[in-house]
């Protein structure tokens, strides 16, 4: 972490959503109040179903909230429009996914270079900042590979590369281990860690992993869709003993 | 850019076999009407029979009592303008000094405002004609010959007399020569350009005004004709039945061409099958585009969630829809006018087969990009549904990889798109661009009606049913189940899941099948009309040609004589006597016919026809002008005027004759002909022997050219040309022509199956894609590659079988309104036929086309590797 004064870089208050048919809906998430500082590795623990995805796609504004306000970057998301959320997400947010969605049809390259096609830049334009990232995570050499010649791993450094690319300060992860070895996870979160440490990316994390857990400034537990009351643990460096502590406190 | 580069570079070359159904669906639409168009175009340029000097499309005489020919003429409906015109021989001189020799040359005296409105006056230098009586324009051989130019003087006069004859009651009168006539001086306007009115005489033509004329000919008789530019909105029959009251005429061969009513039947056929072709082509392209959005939708949502804006969004589906309706316009484009080099070259035309079009190609360039353009911007609309799609769509049941299927209000919406597209303005434009040929009447509606009738059960299917289609198949699929009950069950969940599409690639098997089955239906009516008018017509005849001159009753009396014809030789036909006005009349011997038909039948009838000016008609020409007993026939005679001729029955069983084939004609007896025409009614060149029929017709009917040569060698006269043809043979010719004719529509019905697979396959091989994780587990669980293949194939079956059961259903049912429409538009009494097999072999197609479409999807899965399926999202 840095040692530079921490400012919020996402502000979630009194957050509500709700799914399913109007006769019958249930909260997903409830109530819920968190800020992600500026350089912060924040992690939200949960277990399945605990509203954790449906989390971020509200704080990147691909869902709007049924109550609550989200704030990011100091705007409000509440009174934009659909294509303002569109341009804040694009400048300010950088997301990870459990699953990857690399486009098949797409060299590792050309996905990697996909925020930045986004903004309107050539194809020679993408090219140098694109091939630091890969060498940064080690994928130098398969650039012009496609997705399905890559291991498990190697798609997840592609895609945080692509969350990379677009030089945005947040960084919006979904479970980035769930379809990996435990050695190829551990290599992730380090290149997480490393991002928060070193270039001063907010990371805020959606796990139900203990050992991801670990990498992280803060933890904060989802139970049934509201944050628990239990403490925050802190970190970084924080014991995984401590997290499963946490766990079996909260029946989770 | 970089996005929609980067993004429709993945899309569309990374995926070439997606990218080339894509392509082909559209492409395939667009070349059918091109070469469709093309052909027609080249078929009506070659077939103008008029090479020569120029003639307006109409060329009237009014009969002598009408008070008013101009006036009653322009009430005529299908006559756009008419001028009046005399026409008349000259002789020019550059001076008025006698012993000049005089330059033979052409009046054409006129109504010269009316005629230049027709635009057939084009003057090349000088002046348009003035409205001063002495005023003149010359054509350019008789301006060289006389070294004369516009500004000077010509000097004409009429011919000297000769003194003329006239025909009176069958005999030829010559009357008294009139006194030479005096030369007049006219000033030269304007010199004719070589076309049109200025091609008269070979460029020896004078024009001027009528007025000018009349005093220039004093007491002289000028015959007025009148020129007739035709309304192109109104039939050809019907201007003809409205002429036929007053005047007579003569038609202008290359006014009439592909203007008959069979001909614009056939033309409009095919215009019309084009049209279906570029509506199914463009229905796959939609469903195409559709489902790869649906296989898309995570494209979209991971795009959405990087910050790529909607618009952005829709822009890629946009210039994706863009690249693949350019491509597949060039590719239709010039494919269209590869197939119509390739049709015209072996003598393919929209008439028809002929070699009249063979070695020839002109693209009509306008409307081929015309068309082009229409098939590319439909698609570009159909790119429409994607793009709202793709901005209202979900992201977040994107990112999770939801099924976006089940969204049915969507395809709803989309369905209902696709319908106002391709039967609302797809069909309007179209006939916009390619009119059909003809009056805009009832009939045409008719025929149009049925057309978008059948496109709105293509969209309509899937639009309203889907779900009963669902059932139907999954019933179907059922006992395959029991073959092989793994696979059986993953292709009833398929279906299940997919009734759209599933009920998208029945419409378009079922349409083709069905548009088989009626033209299957149409050719075998057309056939049976064939062998029944044959029986009345031609079976008992044979046609005896290059008589030269033959005294043919000599021939018929020898031939009933004859011991070795066994008294099978019934009566003669001779074919030399015959006028076309106001269609063909053919002069035949009331003795001779009375040995046969209904003549032989009617004896009150017989002595009608002999005494009274009576007129038996042919069926098709009762048919087409709407004649029947006791109506009259107006006739133009030289002397006598018009003569009014009554219908004393219909019959074909008289007066056809082979060269050239026309079954819309009258006969009258031949001693009219005499009379009113003062032909020579003794000898002819060509000959129809009637037959007995029964036993010894075949031996009688074989010995009829030998004993033809027989009886005119007695006579000394030259045997050595003469041919003969069966009418069975006839008979046999038509019919074949039918085949050869309809074998337009044939290449057309396979090019649309093409399209119809190509859809099927769309559909499939999307499904597969759209499968391709649920497949992959299978394929991990130990499905084995045949079980997955088996299951598309099923679903093949299903569709085949449903789509060709449909399809032989509606054909059958489109066949009776095919031959009515037929009937309506071309005149021709055609009967009904009941089944036939191979409307099987229709159903048989469509099953083996649904089949093979499914080998390509079938491939891909088994590339598939069910270790990439289960290992990503």
């Amino acid at each position: 972490m840095t040692d530079a004064p921490l400012a919020a870089a996402l502000r979630v208050r009194d957050l509500y959503s709700f799914a399913g048919p109007k006769q019958n809906r249930r909260a997903i998430l409830e109530d819920l109040t968190f800020e992600l500082q500026a350089g912060e590795f924040l992690c939200l623990m949960g277990p399945s179903g605990s509203g954790k995805s449906s989390l971020l796609h509200l704080v990147a504004g691909l869902m709007e909230p049924d109550g609550g306000e989200i704030e990011l970057a100091g705007r409000p998301l509440g009174p934009m429009k659909a294509s303002e959320r569109t341009l804040l997400r694009r400048d300010q947010i950088g997301y990870v996914f459990q699953f990857f969605n690399l486009l098949p049809n797409l060299t590792v390259l050309e996905n990697v270079g996909l925020p930045l096609a986004i903004r309107g830049w050539g194809a020679g334009d993408q090219k140098k900042p694109c091939m630091q990232l890969l060498e940064r995570l080690g994928l130098g050499d398969r650039a012009q590979a496609f997705p399905h010649e890559l291991s498990g791993g190697e798609m997840q450094r592609v895609s945080i590369a692509r969350a990379l690319a677009g030089d945005q300060p947040i960084l919006i992860c979904d479970e980035p281990t769930g379809n990996l070895s435990q050695k190829a996870g551990a290599d992730i979160m380090g290149v997480l860690r490393d991002l928060a440490t070193n270039d001063g990316k907010s990371v805020l994390l959606v796990t139900h992993n203990p050992r991801d857990a670990c990498f992280a400034d803060r933890v904060l537990f989802l139970v049934d869709g509201k944050l628990a009351k239990h403490a925050p643990l802190t970190g970084p460096g924080l014991a995984i003993e401590k997290v499963h502590a946490a766990l079996e406190t909260l029946g989770i | 850019m970089g996005l929609s580069l980067t993004m429709v570079r993945g899309s569309l070359w990374r995926r070439p076999a997606r990218t080339l159904a894509s392509v082909v669906g559209v492409a395939l639409g667009i070349a059918i009407v091109v070469a469709i168009f093309t052909v027609d175009y080249n078929t009506i340029l070659r077939a103008h029979p008029d090479r020569g000097e120029w003639k307006p499309d109409l060329e009237v005489q009014p009969s002598r009592d009408l008070g008013d020919p101009g006036g009653t003429l322009s009430q005529v409906e299908g006559v756009g303008l008419s001028a009046a015109v005399y026409k008349a021989s000259l002789e020019a001189f550059r001076s008025d000094k006698p012993g000049e020799v005089a330059l033979g040359v052409s009046l054409m005296a006129m109504e010269s405002a009316k005629v230049a409105e027709m635009g057939v006056l084009v003057v090349e230098s000088g002046e348009f004609l003035g409205t001063d009586a002495n005023r003149v324009l010359i054509g350019r051989a008789m301006a060289e010959a006389l070294r004369v130019k516009p500004g000077d003087t010509v000097y004409l006069a009429p011919p000297a007399r000769v003194a003329s004859k006239d025909c009176i009651e069958g005999q030829i009168v010559v009357k008294a020569a009139p006194p030479a006539p005096q030369r007049m001086a006219f000033q030269i306007d304007g010199v004719l350009a070589f076309e049109n009115v200025g091609q008269y005489g070979g460029g020896k033509v004078v024009v001027m005004n009528s007025f000018a004329a009349l005093d220039l000919f004093g007491d002289r008789f000028l015959e007025p004709s009148f020129w007739v530019a035709r309304d192109l909105s109104v039939d050809i029959e019907h201007l003809e039945a409205e002429l036929g009251q007053d005047f007579s005429y003569n038609l202008r061969a290359g006014s009439i061409v592909g203007q008959k009513a069979d001909e614009r039947a056939f033309r409009n056929g095919v215009r019309l099958a084009g049209m279906l072709a570029l509506g199914l082509g463009l229905f796959v392209i939609f469903h195409t585009l559709s489902m790869s959005l649906v296989e898309r939708m995570r494209e979209v949502a991971v795009l959405g969630a990087l910050g790529a804006s909607r618009a952005q969004i829709a822009w890629l589906f946009f210039s994706e829809a863009l690249l693949i309706a350019a491509l597949a316009g060039g590719v239709g484009l010039f494919g269209g006018l590869g197939l119509a080099k390739l049709m015209l070259n072996n003598g393919i035309s929209s008439l028809g087969l002929t070699s009249m079009v063979a070695g020839y190609f002109d693209v009509p360039w306008r409307e081929v990009l015309g068309l082009t353009g229409l098939g590319v911007l439909i698609a570009l609309i159909g790119s429409v549904f994607p793009l709202l799609r793709a901005r209202a769509g979900d992201l977040t049941r994107g990112l999770r990889g939801e099924d976006l299927e089940a969204d049915r209000p969507h395809h709803r919406g989309f369905n209902l798109l696709a319908a106002i597209l391709i039967m609302g303005v797809m069909p309007v434009v179209f006939l916009t661009l390619v009119p059909l040929v003809g009056e805009a009447g009832q009939d045409l509606l008719t025929i149009v009606f049925m057309g978008v009738a059948v496109l709105l059960l293509l969209v309509g299917t899937p639009l309203l049913v889907p779900s009963v289609m669902s059932v139907v198949a999954r019933k179907l699929s059922a006992p395959l189940a029991r073959l092989s009950p793994f696979a059986g069950l993953l292709a009833g969940r398929s279906i299940a899941r997919n009734p759209s599409r599933i009920a998208a690639s029945v419409a378009a098997i079922a349409l083709v099948t069905a548009a088989f089955v009626g033209l299957r239906g149409l050719t075998g009516s057309l056939h049976y009309e064939t062998k029944l008018w044959a029986e009345e017509a031609i079976d008992y005849k044979v046609f005896v040609h290059n008589l030269g001159g033959a005294d043919w009753q000599q021939v018929s009396a020898d031939l009933q004589a004859d011991e070795d014809l066994g008294g099978q030789v019934l009566g003669v036909e001779p074919g030399s006597f015959r006028i076309d006005s106001p269609f063909r009349i053919v002069g035949i011997d009331i003795e001779q016919a009375a040995q046969y038909g209904p003549l032989a039948d009617d004896a009150v009838l017989a002595q009608a026809m002999r005494s009274g000016p009576g007129i038996l008609i042919s069926s098709r020409v009762a048919v087409q002008r709407a004649l029947k007993v006791n109506d009259t026939v107006p006739i133009a005679t030289p002397s006598a005027g018009v003569q009014r001729f009554v219908v004393m029955g219909i019959t074909d069983q008289y007066g056809y004759f082979d060269d050239p084939h026309e079954r819309a004609y009258g006969v009258i007896s031949v001693d009219h002909f005499r009379r009113y025409f003062c032909l020579d009614t003794d000898s002819t060149d060509t000959l129809a022997v009637r037959l007995k029929g029964g036993t010894g017709f075949e031996s009688g009917r074989d010995l009829i050219l030998p004993k033809v040569r027989e009886s005119l060698r007695a006579t000394g006269h030259p045997v050595d040309d003469i041919t003969s043809i069966t009418g069975s043979r006839i008979r046999d010719y038509e019919i074949n022509d039918i085949l050869r004719d309809f074998l337009v529509f044939d290449i057309i019905i396979l090019l649309t199956l093409l399209i119809a697979g190509v859809g099927v396959l769309n559909g499939q091989l999307l499904a597969a894609l759209e499968r391709f994780k649920e497949l992959g587990v299978l394929r991990a669980l130990g499905a084995s590659p045949k079980q997955i293949r088996n299951s598309v194939l099923f679903e093949s079956c299903v569709i085949g079988i449903i789509g060709g059961a449909i399809g032989v259903a509606l054909g059958y049912g489109m066949v009776y309104l095919m031959i009515d429409a037929l009937k309506l538009l071309s005149g021709l009494e055609l009967p009904y036929v009941g089944f036939q097999w191979d409307y099987l072999l229709a159903a048989l197609g469509a099953f083996l086309v649904t089949i093979v479409a499914g080998f390509y999807p079938v491939w891909k899965m088994n590339r598939m590797s069910p270790v990439r399926a289960v290992r990503t999202g």
